[in-house]
């Protein structure tokens, strides 16, 4: 425990694990939350402390480890201590504890300050640690690969040889989605939102995979090199593990589509929703704290088509069962939302969708945009939203739809929702 | 300084044999044939350059196997892992460019050195304390390695090397660039080790051995040329008078064995 305490002091490993840290953590606190698409959902808070700890701090501590690693044949250390009872591959692991010992001290700060903003936000409290448990294993793999490369290689290129060889990889695999090996190499770069939730299971044997794979790769510079004492049997250990976890991640198979390391969540017991007048939204439980704005998005809908039939009135968020045809479907892109951007998801998802293959019907009126678009715009002047500009006709026919008599409206809208809905053209609008 | 033997085996048994050991680099044959016996006291290897004496200390070191022939260390022949790993915790070993981590402290890298040589960790404190105080190296025990002199750094090597009390320790060319203050102080140093272990030293210094040594081996070309006592090798020039035993009749009986050899010195 000394020694590895004086190795985690005196090596290079903690100044560099620092320095990710300090970037981390700046990167992690400075994020600003009204933009942000992890603060407020613990999956995604999880999801960045990983990728930020594999891709960048997993990489500069394995350009750490090699260099930490050369420096046995660098100062001649080795002619003495590869003559020692205490073997190669021990000695291998000391270096590797220290730098990974570190790296886990500055991603448990990451995991911090991640999730404290994340508290901020969020009205549950349900951290997510198996992304976290995988990216702390992928850093100790990359480290142990640092530390092997290092050993081996003391050559003074080989350190940030290491760094920029780990973050190619990644790229690499970011481009080669569909390729089963990028599970050996885990940096998940994906977006959770409350419909996910994190697969355990492969996860936990994606950790299982790296943290043995890092304990079989670290006894292979004491197989290579002769002098230092050769690895005893017990390395036999990790080795089979590491086989059996790989063959796992490589075996495993998920849908098209659908992400590796997560499954889509189960339906929730009780979703939180609102009601307001005709209008009703409810969303995933751990976006309780959305339901202000989903109140205040529900009235604005509730006050432009409320009473109106042939519009939507239930709007249940991504991933949650809709109820019947009256329901719609609510995007929610980030855990923060304002009640306008929640109000203009809700005005969007009231109008019926055509159906698919149903090529969308042009009015003269508005000067050739599809006739769904006027509709649109009626309604969300309704609800006092803004509308995009179309050009001066399709504005003068919009004013003309708004000054109608409002029962000449209501007919028209419903009418027209109804259309829409069926594939049918939109009657011409009222004069 | 109190004196305490760290050999174990019955002090007239050898502490390390060669037998008929060849080491080939390449086409070039660094030691052929080779047979020694190394007893509890200190040896000097003494040869010119190329002789083979750092090959002959890694077969002694367990670093590396001969080719040809067998090494027997303190009592066993080295064989298998298990083996290899049990005689080196008895072995101490300073290297002729002694490696070192200039950010460690003294008492951080003898502690090192002893958790790498196996000193059961209850007794790695009092162990790095007695090889500190052995070396005098106590009161520089928190001074970074980079700081210290060339001298206090060759003294912190033997530290490293004596934490486990080994039985055998190696010593490759230890009083190389040191200076003539300093070179007295190692040999005092080496002497006293000495009493507690069997210790070969490679040098090319004949004062060295003049002074420190109780036998000497010399070695050319890779071949065993000479054993003996210190005065034996000195008797072998014919000038010497039977009784001068320095620097300069060792270097004589020396050339003189190099000479009957018909090796270039």
């Amino acid at each position: 425990m000394k020694v590895l305490l004086t190795e985690m002091r005196r090596g290079e490993a903690g100044k560099v694990a620092l320095l990710s840290g300090v970037a981390g953590v700046w990167y992690l606190l400075s994020a600003d939350a009204a933009t942000s698409d992890w603060i407020g959902w613990w999956n995604q808070a999880s999801i960045k402390v990983q990728v930020f700890g594999v891709i960048v701090m997993g990489s500069l501590m394995s350009a750490a480890a090699a260099w930490t690693a050369g420096r046995a044949r660098r100062t001649r250390a080795d002619a003495w201590s590869d003559t020692t009872p205490r073997g190669g591959w021990a000695q291998a692991v000391l270096l590797w504890a220290a730098a990974w010992l570190w790296s886990l001290l500055v991603y448990v700060a990451m995991a911090a300050a991640a999730f404290q903003r994340t508290a901020a936000v969020s009205e549950v409290t349900a951290p997510v640690w198996s992304p976290l448990v995988l990216g702390a294993a992928m850093t100790g793999l990359q480290i142990a690969a640092g530390v092997c490369a290092g050993t081996l290689l003391p050559s003074r290129i080989t350190a940030p040889a290491m760094g920029v060889l780990w973050y190619l990889v990644f790229v690499l695999f970011a481009f080669l989605p569909g390729v089963s090996l990028a599970r050996l190499f885990p940096a998940i770069d994906e977006h959770w939102d409350t419909t996910f939730q994190p697969h355990t299971g492969r996860l936990l044997m994606g950790a299982l995979w790296c943290g043995a794979a890092a304990l079989a790769l670290l006894a292979l510079p004491a197989l290579v090199r002769r002098a230092s004492l050769s690895p005893g049997p017990l390395v036999a250990v990790p080795t089979v593990l590491a086989v059996a976890a790989g063959g796992a991640l490589l075996t495993f198979r998920a849908p098209v589509s659908e992400p590796f390391w997560a499954v889509r969540a189960e339906q929730p017991a009780e979703p939180a929703c609102v009601t307001e007048g005709r209008v009703r939204a409810c969303l995933w439980p751990d976006n309780r704290h959305l339901l202000p704005q989903a109140r205040e998005a529900a009235r604005a809908v509730d006050r432009a088509v409320g009473p109106l039939p042939g519009f939507r009135h239930d709007f249940r968020q991504t991933g949650l069962r809709l109820v019947g045809p009256d329901s719609a479907e609510l995007p929610v892109y980030q855990p923060v939302l304002d009640s306008g951007t929640m109000t203009e998801a809700m005005l969007s998802a009231t109008l019926p969708s055509r159906p698919e293959g149903c090529a969308p019907h042009v009015l003269p009126e508005t000067d050739g945009f599809p006739d769904a678009f006027l509709v649109e715009a009626v309604v969300n002047s309704r609800a006092k939203r803004p509308t995009p500009y179309y050009g001066d006709r399709f504005a003068k026919a919009l004013e003309r739809v708004l000054a109608a008599p409002a029962a000449d409206q209501d007919r028209w809208l419903s009418t027209a929702a109804g259309a829409v809905g069926a594939c049918r053209p939109v009657p011409v609008p009222p004069r | 300084m109190s004196v305490e033997s760290y050999s174990t085996a019955a002090d007239s048994a050898p502490t390390a044999t060669v037998e008929g050991a060849t080491v080939r680099y390449r086409t070039v044959v660094a030691l052929d044939g080779v047979h020694a016996q190394f007893h509890p006291g200190t040896t000097a290897l003494l040869g010119p350059n190329g002789a083979g004496k750092t090959t002959l200390l890694s077969l002694l070191s367990t670093a590396r196997q001969p080719d040809q022939g067998t090494v027997s260390l303190l009592g066993a022949s080295v064989r298998g892992r298990a083996g290899v790993r049990q005689v080196r915790e008895r072995i101490g070993v300073l290297p002729q460019s002694f490696g070192y981590y200039p950010r460690y402290t003294v008492r951080e890298f003898v502690t090192y050195a002893a958790w790498l040589r196996r000193v059961p960790r209850a007794e790695r404190a009092e162990r790095v304390r007695e090889a500190l105080s052995l070396v005098e190296l106590e009161r520089y025990a928190d001074r970074r390695m980079g700081a210290l002199s060339g001298g206090m750094l060759r003294r912190a090597g033997i530290a490293q090397a004596v934490v486990n009390r080994p039985a055998l320790v190696l010593l490759d060319e230890p009083t190389v660039g040191l200076d003539p203050a300093q070179r007295i102080g190692f040999r005092t140093l080496i002497r006293a080790l000495g009493e507690r272990s069997a210790v070969v030293m490679s040098t090319h210094l004949a004062e060295d051995v003049a002074q420190v040594c109780d036998r000497v081996h010399v070695l050319l070309e890779g071949r065993m040329r000479f054993t003996g006592t210190a005065a034996e090798l000195c008797a072998q020039a014919d000038s010497h008078d039977g009784t001068a035993l320095d620097g300069s009749a060792v270097e004589a009986g020396y050339l003189a064995v190099v000479e009957r050899n018909g090796v270039p010195a």
